[in-house]
């Protein structure tokens, strides 16, 4: 993968070659393995080494940006020329501001060389141990292990230069029976942090108690969700906390900062210096991510800031921004969910009748403004009757608002980092809810 | 201009070198323009350009996939190294009986057409045009957010195998759309046009941005928007219901594109994007849906200027027409050489696609078209005694076998009588596949038939986003479960 000097090599020769006053370069470096594997067998194993340098320049109030997936000196030159070009046909744009000068970062240990060059047969023998122990099971296994590591840089004509590296290991298993299937998600910074044989046995176990399903019949319940479930439904509230969205009247926050808006057992958070967190910590424009509060005690409190809003609002830019020019403005791309001092086990213990989710799945917002969301249960959905698991119910069709669903929370457990698959996890706990609408 | 061939040549030579018995490799130039304006200011302004390869290598009875962006001769080499001992690591946990279909090695060259090439527009005059869409909405009492877009892509892909195939294939596309949105009273509600996922996209040059005409479609685009706020919510109930043709192409990808997919048929996609409700001996005996279904996959140029059609799929199998549905009933596949092979079929129907050079080909949906009736829409209205007509999609579930959907359209109108009437909020309907399906009995026309091109299909793991291509016309469905879906 490249290298930080790598990257420095690529800011001076971008910077050397601009006659813009103000620019600001981002290099980023992937490199990403992953081994997938279904019907009891490896069927995709690939990897992959990518760049890409991205120079946004300011020339007389205009800006303009140019990204190039080489790092060749003659292709860096003519990313140079294409960022002025872009800038130079511009519309003039009054709210500009000069590119950042130098800065100071918190950056967390999240590398780890060996999982950044773990080799194929590391992910293999993980995958073969998904396949060995639900093939014990007589069931199938589906998944896929993954490493890599990501290199993100950012440097300016002002003397900015930051630079971060972090590494990522995934394990995924779907274990599939007759009648019934199991699931298990689970991503560190380390592969040596993901214990294969625990995790499929999770899923097996999964698989197995949700045999001979039963339908559930459409109406309001008591839903416990384990954290995979949490976060699918959380995301949906990621765009709502960015500042632009709510100057332009598209967040469901909109004229609700500083009132209720959620049960005053919720506390949320945007925090990349999580310990369970990932990602960089400064952002499209290289100010710091500092921390920040979004709701306390149900009170929407705050919200993530980029430079251009942070400077209409009056506020300091809290280092949520993407790469200008955009039109979205900042992203709460760390979410964290207070949790309490419950857990799965004490809420299936303290529920009479209810719904134990272990995921969702195609989860779509019907309306944005409640973050009405429909979807449906995947790959483990039980049945709990006096405080234990009864038997294991049919996927579910749900249509459910986020911001009723968070005042009807009735209790929560420890926050762990989770997420279904389809978007990036964040750090939540499970939970459980009163009137979770299933439709059916 | 770099010798995409050069860096192709090496690549083979260095997986035969590695222990290939079967290699094949893309190297793939790319460039793309991103501009969008977003009430009254520049919101994307991005000029993009890339190239890389992607080496795929046959060895001990497995395949084995790296990619690189460096394309230095000791990259390439290594790159190729890396190919072969993946494949071989799979060696762990083989699958059982690793084929491919046949298919001859072809030698061509083929490329995209237009009859302006938007990257010679001028870039101010592209914002210009879409700042004047946005006004044009803005220009409207009531409106809170106005957004216009643009895409552009040329790519030059270049594919070889050690069986001897080599083919160059280049594509131009473009896409343009715009959305309006008006939010009272904490309720926002939104139109695009001409499509949602950011409007239409297709093969085709600047001619296309110059027919949709954002900037007079706008006002009315508009209006709407501002209206659906004093609108009543859709009824919940069962009734006849008539579909745009965007909402209809989406109702083909999710309900029968993606189950026709012969991985998620074999499995492949269990832990991700899912299986399917269909099995291989359903051909020619399962009912789809009624008479007057019948779907194509067709990838071929010959099905219009799509984003998904192309001369060679990334596996170098030639484009090709199937009959996905025929009169209802379930006639076949989307298909690769590995999964032609599994199910017995002597070749593969080349529906393999990769998002970029980084990544393997999957089985993607070409252009997986509803053919068309024979219906004019007015009188598909005038015929419809009580129903309602949805138009543009906005929210879109399905499960994940594909059979249990619920969709949820930026828009209807009442229809009762014969005639279009009163405008309705947030409307959602939902069904079972093959039950509705079932339901269809009447397609408009070749006039109102359209060739749309939706941009942000995923599969694969890791992810991978594509185009692909729908044709569809508005559409009759009677007996339909409808109405608000939730609070």
């Amino acid at each position: 993968m490249l290298s930080p000097a790598a990257a420095r090599r690529i800011f001076d020769i971008v910077l050397g070659n601009t006659r813009a006053r103000d620019a600001e370069v981002t290099v980023a470096g992937l490199r990403q393995d992953l081994t997938r594997f279904a019907e009891n067998a490896i069927h995709q194993n690939v990897s992959e080494e990518s760049v890409s340098v991205s120079l946004r320049v300011v020339l007389d109030g205009r800006t303009g940006r140019a990204t190039t997936g080489r790092i060749e000196e003659h292709a860096l030159r003519r990313l140079v020329l294409a960022a002025e070009e872009t800038a130079r046909l511009a519309p003039p744009d009054a709210d500009l501001l000069e590119v950042l000068g130098p800065q100071t970062y918190s950056v967390p240990e999240r590398h780890d060389p060996a999982t950044e060059e773990a080799d194929p047969t590391a992910r293999a023998r993980a995958a073969q141990v998904a396949i060995e122990t639900a093939r014990a099971a007589g069931m199938k296994a589906a998944g896929y292990v993954s490493t890599g590591a990501q290199l993100l840089a950012h440097a300016t004509s002002r003397g900015l230069s930051a630079h971060q590296t972090w590494s990522a290991a995934g394990f995924s298993l779907t274990v599939t029976g007759a009648d019934s299937t199991g699931w298990v998600l689970q991503t560190a910074p380390s592969l040596a942090d993901l214990d294969a044989s625990v995790l499929a046995r999770r899923a097996t176990q999964k698989a197995v108690a949700a045999r001979a399903p039963r339908p559930l019949p459409p109406g309001e319940y008591t839903v416990i969700l384990e954290p995979a479930a949490v976060a699918d439904l959380l995301g949906f509230l990621r765009p709502g906390f960015g500042a632009r969205q709510v100057q332009e009247k598209q967040s469901f926050l909109t004229d609700r900062l500083g009132t209720p808006v959620f049960g005053a057992n919720i506390a949320l958070a945007d925090d990349c210096q999580h310990p369970l967190a990932t990602g960089p910590v400064f952002d499209g424009e290289g100010v710091p991510r500092r921390p920040v509060s979004l709701v306390e005690a149900g009170v929407a409190r705050g919200l993530v800031y980029d430079r251009r809003c942070a400077a209409k609002a009056g506020v300091a830019p809290t280092g949520h921004g993407l790469p200008e020019p955009n039109a979205i403005g900042s992203w709460a791309q760390n979410l964290a969910l207070a949790g309490g001092d419950s857990s799965v086990e004490r809420m299936i213990a303290a529920t009479r009748r209810g719904v134990l989710v272990t995921r969702f799945w195609y989860c779509r917002q019907v309306e944005p403004m409640q973050v009405v969301i429909t979807g449906l249960t995947r790959d483990g959905t039980y049945w709990i009757e006096d405080g234990r698991v009864a038997h294991g119910l049919q996927n579910a069709r749900f249509n459910q608002g986020v911001v009723a669903l968070l005042n009807r929370v009735t209790a929560l457990g420890v926050p762990e980092r989770a997420g279904g698959g389809e978007e990036p996890p964040l750090v939540v706990p499970a939970l459980a809810a009163e009137g979770f609408r299933f439709t059916g | 201009m770099d010798d995409l061939a050069e860096f192709a040549d090496l690549a083979l030579d260095a997986a035969r070198a590695a222990g290939a018995t079967y290699a094949d490799c893309r190297v793939v130039e790319r460039r793309t323009q991103l501009l969008s304006v977003k009430n009254a200011r520049v919101g994307d302004l991005n000029e993009a350009e890339e190239l890389g390869i992607g080496i795929r290598v046959f060895t001990g009875g497995a395949l084995g996939f790296a990619a690189t962006h460096d394309l230095s001769a000791a990259a390439i080499r290594r790159t190729a190294a890396r190919a072969a001992a993946i494949a071989r690591a799979s060696a762990l946990c083989p699958p059982a009986h690793p084929s491919f279909a046949d298919e001859p090695p072809a030698v061509a060259s083929w490329a995209t057409t237009f009859a302006i090439d938007p990257f010679r527009i001028p870039l101010s005059e592209k914002i210009d045009h879409l700042l004047r869409v946005d006004a044009a909405i803005h220009s409207v009492k009531g409106i809170t957010s106005g957004e216009a877009t643009l895409n552009l892509l040329r790519e030059t892909k270049l594919f070889v195998s050690t069986a001897g195939a080599r083919i160059r294939q280049e594509r131009t596309h473009t896409g343009a759309g715009c959305k309006a949105g008006a939010f009272r009273d904490g309720e926002l509600q939104e139109r695009s046009y001409p499509a949602a996922f950011g409007g239409q996209f297709q093969a085709r040059g600047w001619e296309l941005v110059e027919e949709l005409r954002m900037a007079e479609h706008a006002p009315r685009l508009a209006e709407e928007a501002v209206a659906l706020l004093s609108a009543p919510p859709c009824p919940a109930g069962e009734t006849d219901l008539l579909l745009e043709s965007s909402q209809v192409a989406l109702q083909v990808h999710e309900s029968v594109g993606h189950p026709i997919e012969l991985d998620r048929v074999l499995g492949s996609e269990a832990n991700f994007a899912g299986t399917s409700f269909l099995a291989p001996g359903d051909i020619g005996s399962l009912r789809y849906g009624s008479e007057a279904m019948n779907i194509v996959a067709d990838a071929t140029p010959a099905h219009g200027p799509s984003i998904a059609s192309f001369a060679f799929d990334d596996e170098g199998v030639a484009a090709q027409r199937n009959e996905i549905v025929r009169a209802g009933r379930f006639a076949g596949f989307m298909t690769s050489r590995e999964t032609a092979a599994a199910v017995g079929a002597a070749r593969s129907n080349g529906c393999m696609r990769a998002e970029s050079w980084a990544r393997i080909p999957l089985i993607r949906m070409t252009n997986v078209s509803l053919l068309p009736g024979t219906w004019r829409f007015d009188d598909l209205v005038g015929d419809t005694q009580d129903g309602i007509y949805m138009s543009t999609v906005r929210s879109w579930s399905i499960d994940d076998r594909r059979l249990d959907f619920q969709f949820g359209p930026e828009i209807a109108w009442e229809i009762k009588g014969g005639k279009r009437g009163r405008m309705f909020k947030n409307p959602t309907y939902g069904g079972i596949t093959p039950v509705f399906w079932g339901k269809l009995d009447a397609v408009c026309g070749p006039a109102d038939w359209t060739l749309w091109g939706i941009p942000n299909c995923g599969k694969g793991q890791p992810g991978q986003t594509i185009g692909v291509g729908h044709g569809a016309a508005p559409a009759r469905w009677r007996k339909v479960r409808v109405g608000a879906a939730g609070r």
